[in-house]
């Protein structure tokens, strides 16, 4: 006679699935062995359970459509790079948290960043420029042809044009020093292609024959602007001393490049609205000097880049928080006030920023004659400036949680 | 001992297809799977580099895929099959290469299956690919009395199925 009660569907599931405590197991166990009803019942189960389990691998597992392409291998690489982004959020998440940031200065921080030095690693390397390139170059590749536009920008001038030129056009045109032609003297100096300059291919051939060379890459993420590395290259050895390439993170596609000359520096970004293909538009000129007067922008407007070397120079000798210097853009200018400072402070500052072509100093006695007119408010952008330095500086003192890979 | 990558590439290799058919069968688009369970693997890696205690890693990769695949789309938006494999299911003329009262059960499977709620199908997928029940409720984000409540039901009516 069995005294216990008989199991349900539910408790002799549980006890096929292993899924009952010990005790319970135990005793379900012992109903079974003397319940031939329960027994019959389990035996159902279990072949249920088997012609389901049947209609899962040939039914139901091979009417679920298969990937649309073939399986590629991990890419732990890809990984490395991320997780050292994700380790390290602390620079560009602090800095996005601000609304008062605007996107571009979020993202110009990893430049800011690389100057600063910022990148002091404690961890190994481990994302080499040359790779980056090396795919960034194969995504080029394997893309569908696009009939991009670019646009080629110096402190005063810019050149929107297609990103490819073709191979006909004549290339050792003479050239003005004011016209815009000279862009393509200084990159021709440099040995920087110009046929597609803004490509990851362009910076790589320059990059690859340079024989010494400094390489950093960073990682940028911030709310509003597409994830993205960038290659920060220094050298000595060519006109161009130091480069940074930013590839967009989902395709390696590049889409901005600036090139610091001694004297100059050249900005490469793409243009949004994507212009038709050449053969459609024929009045479009493809070199500078076969084009209209319009296609040369006579404005020279200081950048964001200008104003974020201005704060990078000014951080290199601490004066950039607890002192009374404002920075702000004004047309070809980052103005630099150093309203407040001692001379021999104003003197530090000035030489600080002797190589920033831009820069135009106001000191106390500019502001006392009236020369300065509507610079005597302070702008808006100085505490933006200085939030972001503090957060540099953070970023700087904890080496170790930098979104920046050395190389 | 083999590297995380190794360990990882392996399992990758082993169950990609079994777990790229689970998100599909969730209503994920299968190029949109692919890449979910590529994900999902490489997430697996990272886990593993941080040193995280990951013991039954096809019950980890099926939970980190089905949450992942809920990120990508939103609840809202998740179809619970295709319609036309869920047509196809409950088609009495489904063709298995198997005996004539093998492919009558599974035909009956079929219908029966066509006629579970999407949890409870979801229960029954995660169990056939060898989940326990707590790894099923921890991917589906349920209680386990809810996963054991499912698949009772679940396996109640596919019980009538197989034997009326």
């Amino acid at each position: 006679m069995n005294s216990t009660p008989h199991a349900g569907d539910e408790v002799l599931l549980r006890f096929i699935d292993d899924d009952l405590a010990p005790a319970e197991a135990w005793a379900v166990g012992t109903h079974l062995s003397s319940c031939d009803s329960c027994r019959s019942q389990l035996d159902d189960l279990n072949e249920t359970l088997s012609e389901y389990q049947q209609f899962h691998e040939t039914v139901l597992k091979t009417k679920l459509p298969p990937p649309p392409l073939p399986w590629k291998p991990l890419d732990f690489r890809a990984v490395h790079l991320r997780s050292a982004r994700s380790n390290s959020p602390r620079l560009f998440a602090s800095t996005a948290r601000r609304a008062s940031l605007s996107p571009w200065l979020a993202a110009a921080a990893a430049l800011v960043a690389a100057y600063l030095g910022v990148n002091r690693l404690q961890h190994p390397p481990v994302v080499k420029a040359a790779e980056l390139l090396n795919r960034a170059i194969r995504a080029e590749h394997a893309a569908p042809v696009r009939n991009r536009s670019i646009r080629i920008q110096t402190r005063r001038y810019h050149w929107d044009r297609p990103a490819r030129l073709p191979a006909a056009l004549p290339r050792t045109k003479a050239v003005n020093s004011q016209d815009v032609s000279g862009i393509r003297l200084l990159l021709e100096s440099a040995s920087y292609s110009l046929d597609d300059p803004l490509s990851a291919g362009a910076f790589s051939r320059w990059h690859d024959g340079l024989p010494e060379k400094q390489d950093q890459v960073a990682v940028l993420a911030a709310p509003g602007v597409p994830e993205s590395y960038v290659i920060h290259t220094t050298t000595t050895a060519s006109p161009i001393s130091d480069a940074s390439l930013t590839l967009r993170a989902t395709d390696l596609h590049a889409v901005s490049c600036t090139l610091r000359f001694a004297a100059e520096t050249v900005e490469m970004t793409e243009i949004a609205d994507e212009s038709p293909a050449p053969h459609s538009m024929p009045e479009q000129p493809l070199w500078p000097e076969l084009a209209p007067a319009p296609s040369v922008s006579p404005v020279p407007v200081a950048g964001p880049r200008d104003e974020l070397m201005v704060i990078a120079m000014l951080h290199r000798i601490n004066a950039d928080l607890g002192e009374p210097v404002a920075v702000r853009r004004s047309g070809p200018n980052v103005v630099v006030n150093v309203t407040g400072l001692d001379p021999r402070r104003q003197e530090e500052v000035k030489k600080a920023l002797a190589n920033v072509d831009a820069v135009r100093l106001v000191t106390n006695e500019e502001e006392r004659d009236g020369t300065t007119g509507s610079q005597r408010r302070p702008p808006p952008q100085v505490d933006i400036a200085n939030l972001l330095l503090a957060e540099l500086q953070a970023a700087a003192a904890d080496t170790s949680s930098t979104g920046e890979i050395g190389d | 001992m083999r590297t995380h990558e190794e360990q990882v590439t392996r399992a990758f290799e082993e169950s990609r297809g079994d777990v790229h058919r689970y998100l599909v069968s969730l209503g994920v688009s299968p190029p949109q799977a692919q890449e979910v369970t590529q994900e999902a693997f490489l997430r697996l890696y990272v886990a593993l580099e941080r040193g995280e205690d990951v013991r039954n890693l096809r019950a980890w990769i099926f939970r980190v895929a089905h949450n992942h695949a809920l990120d990508v789309r939103s609840k809202d938006r998740l179809r619970p099959i295709e319609p036309e494999l869920e047509a196809m299911l409950r088609d009495e003329h489904v063709s298995v290469e198997t005996e004539l009262i093998e492919k009558e059960k599974m035909s009956h499977l079929g219908k029966a299956w066509s006629g579970l709620s999407p949890q409870q199908r979801q229960c029954l997928h995660l169990r056939a690919e060898g989940l326990l029940y707590r790894e099923i409720a921890a991917t589906m984000q349920i209680s386990i009395s809810s996963v054991r409540e499912f698949l009772s039901r679940a396996v109640a009516r596919l019980q009538k199925a197989v034997y009326e």
